[in-house]
């Protein structure tokens, strides 16, 4: 019951504290998808500049073909592109300048013949290598339709009856995904194990607030000068470890839900389309998010315990928090499955590990060993929670500074 | 804001001395901190009902011996009895009885000093909401705080207010003895004085004080017994007047310097 007295308390005291709430919660829900809109925005409204020089009078109509493609392609994908065709040099900058020399045509349509395209792209410009990659598809489809034609030529010559689809093509590919189970998995699979990996990376936002909060509760309380009276009360170390817990965790999942939301959004503005949140993912990076929030507070505070001050405790917390960025952000292009057993042991010896494990199994339809990553971390918070009781020692909180 | 308490406290107290016969009994307690001996074989006696005061300089051992009393800190050596327990191994049972308000603290200050009085009345009830309530309805009297500043955040409290709130909340459980560490240092004439006659109220029902200061004025003005505490040691118990006559002084602050003077 003193727990539900020192959990009231915290909850008032740390609820009050706008400034570190504004901080935790406004700037990630609301400052993330700002700076995708800002980024949206002003990507929107540049344009990529293409100057197309032709030397070659007959390759004028390979020329326009290639602008028209690269038009309606950029557009596709959202791309602003100019692009000018002209016989002269270019009189100012461009972002890709693409010369067809003197003879190409001559060249590409010889049997045994070699054209050659100069394709030059602006240094450091991002939205360059985009059009870039567009104009050498395009270039490709041009190169394709060279081939076929000299096929044609060749097998007529030969008097040979050959499909030149075919002739290009001897090997087909018809290429699908499957579930570690054997079963066959859809291609919105592939596009839900993608999310997931975003997802885990955004459990790294979820896991700090209540690890920032729980050192603010435990040392806060001796910076302000409150701690010696509480300690002096009939509250058990258990029950202010308790209040102090909870207190941390509720304020730390609201926080936790904001800033996970705040990714999200974020991602889905920079990349529309890519993402696919079905409810039984939304259920399970909830509940991972929830136990991972108790986890961070309960494994940080034996630690904070035996900080000295604010500032001992946030270089602590630092080092966790760094810990798990490195865990979560490795999560987006590792599988931790596939590691050697020497790595993926010591990895799973990190509580943060099993939270990326626990989505990671649930989209591969893994679910006896997600529900044993969920149990682990309860066992990485009971023995948190147990280590705090046991550390907690009244001199050490009371002498140190 | 100028405040003088001018109501007497009327707090209903139990005088039952649980079969002790003293509140505090300690024998030779010693205690070192890093490398330093801060305590070195403290003995005192506290009876019941008296208002005891710790007179010593800064880092005499007030401090320490306080929270060793408490149960924050173990003591390396010696026989410590408060409420007839050993407070480092029953902390809880002890302080369950015991009122304490620290030198150097303060009230939660993002919480109201209602929210304030509701916390600890709802620990030392163990979450009995009708027995919480009646304790903050003597914290309030206690501390003689009016409505408008009890609804206010204790941040914007002055120092005698927020001295006022502590000792209240030290003092609404109606503990049996009650540690208060330098109650006065930092407040100004008139805080200081409605925070000695509070004391005295409180007294006259039966609690017992043990008070530190190195005020000797405010010793003189307070003690039904006073102890003089130097350099980790008691050097001296007794009552205010024979501690002047015995060491021919005009007053208390003359005999604890003479005393400290027979020792060095």
């Amino acid at each position: 019951m003193k727990s539900k007295a020192l959990i009231w308390k915290e909850l008032l005291d740390l609820s009050r504290d706008k400034r570190t709430l504004a901080v935790m919660i406004i700037i990630p829900f609301i400052g993330l998808p700002a700076m995708a809109l800002v980024t949206t925005g002003l990507s929107s409204t540049q344009t990529t500049t293409v100057y197309i020089e032709v030397l070659d009078n007959k390759s004028l109509y390979i020329a326009k073909f290639i602008s028209s493609q690269v038009m309606e392609l950029s557009k596709q994908y959202g791309l602003r592109v100019n692009v000018t065709i002209s016989n002269g040099p270019p009189k100012s900058i461009y972002n890709i300048l693409l010369v067809i020399p003197k003879g190409f045509y001559k060249n590409i349509t010889y049997i045994n013949g070699i054209g050659t395209l100069y394709l030059k792209s602006l240094v450091g410009s991002v939205q360059s290598s985009e059009v870039k990659s567009i104009i050498e598809n395009v270039i490709g489809e041009v190169k394709e339709s060279v081939v076929v034609n000299r096929v044609k030529i060749l097998a007529n010559k030969s008097g040979i009856n050959a499909t030149p689809y075919n002739v290009l093509n001897p090997i087909s590919i018809s290429s699908g995904y499957y579930l570690p189970s054997g079963s066959p998995a859809p291609v919105s699979q592939v596009k839900l194990s993608y999310t997931a990996r975003l997802l885990e990376f955004s459990l790294f936002f979820v896991a700090n607030p209540a690890i920032i909060l729980m050192g603010d509760s435990v040392l806060g309380e001796k910076e302000r000068k409150t701690i010696e009276t509480l300690l002096a009360t009939p509250a058990s170390k258990t029950s202010i470890i308790i209040g102090k817990l909870s207190a941390s965790v509720a304020i730390g999942l609201v926080t936790a839900i904001a800033d996970s939301a705040g990714v999200i959004l974020y991602l889905s503005m920079i990349s529309p389309g890519s993402l696919k949140l079905t409810p039984g993912l939304i259920g399970v990076n909830l509940a991972v998010s929830a136990l991972l929030v108790i986890m961070s507070a309960a494994i940080i505070t034996p630690a904070i315990l035996r900080s000295s001050s604010i500032r001992s405790a946030q270089s602590v917390s630092y080092l966790l928090m760094m810990v798990a960025l490195g865990i979560y952000f490795s999560a987006l292009f590792i599988d931790f499955q596939r590691l050697p057993y020497y790595v993926q042991g010591i990895l799973m010896v990190i509580p943060f590990t099993q939270a990326a494990l626990a989505l990671q199994n649930f989209v591969l339809g893994q679910y006896v060993l997600m529900a044993t990553n969920l149990v682990i971390m309860v066992g990485f918070i009971l023995l948190g929670i147990f280590i705090s009781i046991k550390s907690f020692n009244t001199e050490r909180l009371i002498l140190s500074k | 804001m100028v405040y003088i308490m001018k109501t007497k406290v009327e707090v209903p107290m139990d005088n039952n001395t649980d079969g002790n016969k003293y509140v505090i009994d300690a024998q030779n307690i010693y205690k070192k901190i890093g490398k330093k001996d801060v305590l070195k074989g403290v003995n005192l006696l506290v009876n019941y009902g008296e208002i005891h005061v710790l007179a010593g300089h800064n880092g005499a051992g007030k401090t320490t011996f306080f929270r060793i009393l408490i149960g924050l800190l173990r003591y390396d050596s010696g026989t410590l009895r408060v409420l007839g327990l050993d407070p480092y191994k029953s902390r809880q049972e002890v302080s369950k009885r015991l009122g304490y308000v620290p030198e150097d603290s303060s009230p939660y200050e993002r919480l109201t000093g209602y929210e304030n009085l509701k916390v600890y009345a709802l620990i030392y009830s163990d979450g009995n909401e009708e027995i919480a309530e009646r304790y903050v309805e003597r914290g309030i009297k206690i501390s003689g705080l009016k409505d408008k500043d009890l609804s206010r955040k204790a941040g914007e409290y002055s120092n005698g207010m927020k001295k006022r709130l502590l000792i209240a909340r030290a003092l609404m459980h109606s503990p049996k003895l009650v540690l208060l560490d330098e109650p006065t240092n930092g407040l100004d004439v008139f805080s200081a004085y409605n925070i000695r006659k509070l004391i005295k109220s409180m007294a006259s029902s039966g609690t017992t004080f043990l008070i530190s200061t190195h005020n000797m004025s405010e010793a003189e003005m307070l003690a039904s017994k006073v102890s003089f505490i130097a350099h980790g040691l008691v050097i001296y118990t007794g009552s205010v007047k024979s501690a002047i006559e015995e060491f021919a002084s005009v007053n208390l602050e003359e005999a604890f310097i003479k005393a400290v003077g027979e020792r060095e």
